[in-house]
């Protein structure tokens, strides 16, 4: 169980396109969206950490990018592990 | 919905919020909109607030569902926290919940009418009020303004603390107003007025990341200011040249992040000031420039008291020789040198400046050179090496270390203090001198130089200091006993002409005294805890209870001072209110209600403005005697009639204070409901039954006072705009002011000048020597700080042949001041169950004292019993003992010694003498079995009282039965003894809370630079089944610096993991906790 979150870099015209392309993207949700400066938070989840590198470099190869970068990853058993912040 | 999903939910909500602060996106602008939709599926809404406990004001994030709180997290846009919490942070969820929580009024009764040796019944709003009324006036009758009293706190919110002095001064006429921050922040309030002219500090808490040096005095910030301490931390491990001085006079936690520890001997602080002040003199280090256009010196009298009662009223034998030190005081050896006099003769000195000791005077800079000159290297190490274990030419090189860094022009330097320097029989002096050291070196007022005066209090600074909840204040700095500053709110309170008494008031523990000698005998206690928090405690525990005198505490727990009381009122908490604080860097940051508050409990301002219309003006506005009143205008002893202007003014007499003072015509303007809440509720306007907002329009009425004179706070609803994390005053044209008196950031000061001390107060004096003032003459010295020389002083009881250990106390990080709060949170309670006895190993052994051992503790005033630490947090050096206050069951205050600073009327809490001698050992048996059988079973049933019906006793409320006549049985406990591996996973308090340590932390704290134990086994790439848990991504992230990077190492504010994350001992709860995620 992996959820890890990435700020994703558009330019502001950019910006719906970015949104759509990122959210028909399957364990991805937008979270958060800066249309002045076009900034895209999302969220993807998968079960291993591999599949996570592979979710990050899906995004990154987008078309209409700047950057996609990770910010946090929670990882492991849903009961024990991780913290809220 | 299963539990997984939800979790997943909520890991999901997190990690994005880190995400979008770390890519700068305000969050609360679109927190309704998209993480609503996150987190719909879970029900809880979020919203913006502050952390109910100290002076840092970190900014927080409420989950509410419904209409409970079930989570908090720092909120990571707030710039004081940057998304963290301490353990007492995140407690703020369940603080609400404790099961003996009050929510009825309950009145002391026999037979169905008030009296007060019977039992306590509830009653309702209205019964209660009725007798609040029928007592206030009866005794208003019999002694006038002076005998009533508000004991009021720095934790009131900015709105009910304006309220409360509006009520009590502008309505009553009594200056009897006074808050727990006299304990606290006075003499930091002293040694702002004294050497600025007016309140608060100059720079703010970024100076931690722009400083090269922090240096610590007297303040254990690793455990009392936790987040600001992962600040500092932060900035250390980044910068190799950055430097940490700490100066307490026993080893803290805050030692063990320090490069350097200095431990000095109790008092001797103000010799160290002057050796530093004689290091930059002689070493030519001034900054020339800086102090002959910004500075001025100065001095004031020398024997000045202790702030005692005078005479031997009340006092138990035992008390009159310490008590006999307020007349007389016959100089030590040293006290003689550091006054330039002959040390081989004895100098007896009456004290005969105590009631003037505040005056002061402008000398020459020669005069200040020959006045330091005394305390040389080998004078001042020899005086106040306060560790006799540490050789003496070690504590020379680390004095001479501490004076290099403050000399070496090219450093910046914070100084930083808590109560060590406040609560201090010469407080306000010790304060001064920090001032004196920075402005000697041209390193005030400028990013990352400053000495900085670290609050205790959420709003110590915001309310009680602002809003004039001090006995001789009016909101905004200014005074009662001034003539114009009288005027001046007596026409923006529209008050008929010498409404306000120009008389000070009492100050808290001079109204502790009023009580015992029956000048004051009705007391009305809000938002503290006075009969546990005032020292010499055994004196007003009885004089609570003399026939004759009402006492009113309005609480939401029953702590030690409703036990005592006659009336309990039960009042809502944090969240169930909206409200303001202001933290110790000036910023001010408002929140709206959450949550409605349980049963009958009301908001505190709704108490206040509520009692206000039981009082018509023709019952406080005729003339009112006042003993002792002296002031030019007035007839001495009287208060005149006001009754005729005020019917000019519109008003009559039947007029009610809650119509004159509260709902005036420009506040029925402000209307509620108002869009500013977001549909929140405000449970004072709908109790009212009002159709106007009061937080809101009191808030702006108070603001009024402030804007236009260095004091400017933004419109109400600007705080509550979600892009705002709380301003720093002054707020002129929407920005705020981090910088103060500094040109370059501070709008106030004027152009040109680089630096201008613009402060109003004490700005014009005559000029003189070392000895006294020369003439009447004044001089004025607007846009100028002072540097004083204050000279060292003993303090007035110091350890002898019978009573020969140095007492000092204080607080511990898990519990907020008398612990009615925090002693209610399992995971709190269970770290830290018990006040223990920390002493010195040898200390212990000469006395046949052993760790876990029940050890009487007692002074010239009082004893308790107390379990001997010898290990744990604290290393006490020989001579000094150390007992926190927070645990009603052991209340040190009967012991402590009720000496004040004679100019900020501040009580020393952290010197007296005691003795140290072991319980007979049949006790001691007894004590362990009992402990036993206390951890063996759940708490007792009595302690889950409701509603007590039929009549409770008060020995039934509380956490301790006995604490107030009794000497409760300490107890001991142990932390677990799982080696590290061997810890099974303990369940979190909610989801958004740090995991709890379940193994043993011995060997593995204190966490220093050089080596964090933790890191060993919690920082690893992959988990392992059943291994440690391991650090989460989030930290590896440093939002306030590098906010889109992923670091290898831990980020450095997250290093001190026992700021977050607290081992347990097998206490269990002293009440259960009703709070639910």
């Amino acid at each position: 169980m992996n959820i890890s979150s990435i700020v994703v870099r558009v330019s502001p015209s950019g910006l719906a396109e970015g949104v759509r392309r990122l959210g028909a993207l399957a364990g991805v949700e937008v979270q958060f969206t800066d249309a002045a400066r076009g900034r895209i938070v999302v969220t993807q989840e998968s079960e291993t950490t591999d599949e996570q590198e592979a979710g990050l470099r899906r995004i990154q190869a987008l078309p209409g990018l700047l950057s996609a970068e990770l910010v946090c990853h929670y990882f492991g058993d849903l009961e024990e592990h991780g913290e809220g912040t | 919905m299963n539990q997984n999903s939800t979790r997943r939910d909520l890991l999901k909500r997190s990690a994005a919020l880190a995400a979008a602060a770390a890519a700068g996106i305000p969050i609360a602008k679109d927190a309704l909109a998209a993480a609503g939709q996150a987190t719909a599926d879970a029900g809880v809404a979020w919203d913006k607030s502050v952390c109910r406990f100290c002076g840092t004001g970190c900014g927080i994030l409420v989950g509410t569902k419904g209409t409970r709180v079930v989570a908090v997290k720092g909120d990571p846009d707030a710039p004081v926290n940057r998304g963290l919490l301490c353990v007492k942070g995140y407690a703020n969820a369940k603080i609400l919940y404790g099961e003996d929580r009050l929510t009825k009024p309950l009145l002391r009764m026999k037979d169905g009418n008030f009296d007060k040796n019977g039992d306590f019944f509830p009653v309702s709003w209205e019964r209660a009020f009725q007798e609040m009324e029928t007592q206030f006036k009866r005794v208003h009758r019999e002694l006038g303004p002076s005998g009533v009293g508000v004991m009021g706190s720095g934790q009131y919110t900015i709105m009910e603390g304006y309220a409360a002095a509006k009520l009590v001064k502008a309505g009553w006429r009594s200056n009897n107003l006074d808050p727990n921050a006299r304990h606290c922040m006075a003499s930091a309030v002293a040694g702002f007025m004294q050497t600025f002219g007016i309140d608060e500090p100059s720079g703010c808490y970024d100076d931690i990341e722009r400083t090269d040096a922090i240096v610590t005095w007297g303040a254990n910030m690793a455990e009392m200011h936790p987040i600001l301490w992962s600040r500092i931390i932060d900035a250390r491990l980044a910068r190799p040249k950055y430097r940490i001085f700490n100066l307490t006079t026993y080893t803290t936690p805050t030692s063990a992040g320090a490069d350097t520890e200095i431990v000095f001997k109790p008092n001797t602080d103000l010799a160290i000031w002057n050796y530093i002040a004689r290091e930059i003199v002689v070493r030519g280090a001034m900054d020339k420039d800086f102090v002959e256009k910004h500075c001025v010196f100065a001095t004031g009298p020398a024997d000045i008291g202790f702030g005692m009662r005078p005479g031997e009223d009340h006092a138990l034998d035992s008390e009159k020789d310490t008590r006999n030190h307020q007349r007389t005081v016959v100089l030590t050896k040293e006290e003689a040198i550091g006054r330039g006099l002959d040390p081989s003769v004895i100098h007896t000195r009456p004290q005969k400046d105590a009631e003037k000791a505040g005056l002061h005077w402008l000398i020459s800079f020669e005069d200040f050179r020959k006045a330091v000159e005394p305390y040389t290297l080998d004078f001042v190490a020899a005086l106040t090496r306060g560790d006799a274990d540490e050789p003496l030419g070690e504590h020379k090189r680390k004095l001479e270390e501490l004076a290099d860094l403050y000399a070496d022009p090219k450093r910046k330097v914070v100084s930083y203090w808590t109560m060590g320097f406040n609560q201090h029989t010469r407080g306000t002096w010790v304060n001064e001198q920090a001032y004196m050291v920075h402005l000697l070196t041209g390193k005030q007022a400028k990013p990352g130089s400053g000495a900085f005066s670290l609050t205790g209090q959420p709003s110590a600074c915001g309310t009680a200091r602002e809003v004039g909840t001090f006995s001789h204040r009016l909101p905004a700095d200014m005074t009662v006993d001034n003539p114009e500053h009288r005027a001046a709110a007596e026409a923006r309170w529209k008050l008929p002409q010498k409404t306000i008494n120009p008389k000070v008031g009492s100050h808290l523990t001079e109204m502790m005294r009023d009580l015992e000698d029956g000048k004051l005998k009705w007391l009305w206690i809000q938002v503290t805890n006075p009969f546990q928090s005032t020292a010499n405690n055994n004196h007003w525990l009885a004089a609570a209870r003399q026939p004759g005198t009402f006492v009113v505490v309005s609480d939401a727990y029953p702590g030690i001072s409703a036990k005592v009381s006659d009336l309990i009122l039960p009042s809502a908490m944090i969240f169930e209110k909206w409200g303001g604080y202001g933290n110790s860097e000036r910023r001010t940051q408002l929140w709206r209600q959450q949550v409605p508050a349980p049963g009958d409990a009301k908001t505190d301002l709704w108490q206040i403005l509520e009692f206000a219309k039981r009082f018509k003006l023709r019952e406080v506005w005729g003339e009112q005697p006042l003993p002792g009143l002296k002031a030019e205008g007035f007839t001495d002893g009287k208060l005149p009639a006001v009754l005729d202007e005020a019917v000019t003014l519109g008003y009559t007499a039947d007029s009610t204070l809650y119509d004159v003072l509260f709902a005036t015509a420009a506040n029925k303007k402000v209307l509620w409901p108002d869009p500013v809440a977001k549909g929140h509720a405000n449970a004072t306007a709908a109790q009212l039954g009002a159709t106007w907002f009061p937080e809101k329009a009191l808030f702006e009425e108070y603001a009024g006072f402030g804007r236009g004179h260095g004091h400017d706070l933004a419109p109400f609803d600007r705080y509550l705009a979600d892009d705002v994390r709380g301003l720093m005053w002054p707020v002129v044209d929407g920005k705020e002011t981090p910088w103060r008196f500094n040109e370059a950031y501070d709008p106030y000061a004027k152009k040109g000048s680089g630096f201008d001390f613009y402060g109003k107060a004490m700005k014009s004096l005559p000029k003189g020597d070392l000895e006294k003032p020369a003439g009447p003459e004044k001089v004025g010295i607007a846009g100028k700080a002072k540097i004083f020389f204050r000279p060292y002083a003993a303090p007035p009881e110091v350890p002898d042949a019978v009573w020969d250990l140095w007492l000092c106390t204080g607080r511990v990080l898990e519990h907020w001041h008398s612990g009615t709060m925090t002693r209610r949170v399992p995971e709190l309670h269970a770290a830290m169950p018990a006040a223990l006895l920390y002493m010195n190993e040898k200390d212990a052994a000469l006395r046949g004292l052993e760790r876990n051992d029940a050890a009487w503790i007692e002074s010239r005033r009082g004893k308790i019993q107390v379990a001997v630490e010898t290990a744990g947090r604290y290393r006490m050096p020989r001579g000094l003992v150390y007992v926190p206050w927070f645990d009603e069951s052991i209340l040190i205050n009967k012991v402590t010694l009720d000496a004040t600073c004679p100019i900020s009327k501040q009580t020393d809490f952290k010197k007296c003498a005691v003795k140290v001698t072991k319980v007979a050992t049949a006790l001691l048996a007894a004590v362990f079995a009992g402990v036993l059988a206390a951890c063996a079973t759940a708490p007792p049933a009595a302690k889950k009282t409701e509603t007590p019906t039929p009549g409770v006793s008060d020995a039934a409320l509380g956490l301790e039965k006995s604490a107030v006549t009794g000497v409760p049985v300490p107890k001991s406990f142990e932390y677990a003894t799982k080696e590290p591996g061997d810890g099974k996973v303990l369940p979190r308090p909610f989801d958004s809370a740090p995991p709890l340590i379940p193994h043993t932390v011995d060997g593995i704290l204190p966490i220093t630079r050089a080596d964090n134990a933790c890191l060993t086994c919690h920082a690893v790439d992959k988990p392992e089944p059943g291994g440690s848990v391991p650090i989460p991504a989030s930290h590896y992230v440093d939002l306030r610096n590098a906010p889109a990077v992923k670091r290898s190492e831990i980020a450095g504010s997250r290093y001190v993991c026992t700021a977050c994350h607290m081992p347990q001992t097998n206490a269990k709860p002293l009440v259960a906790n009703g709070f639910k995620p």
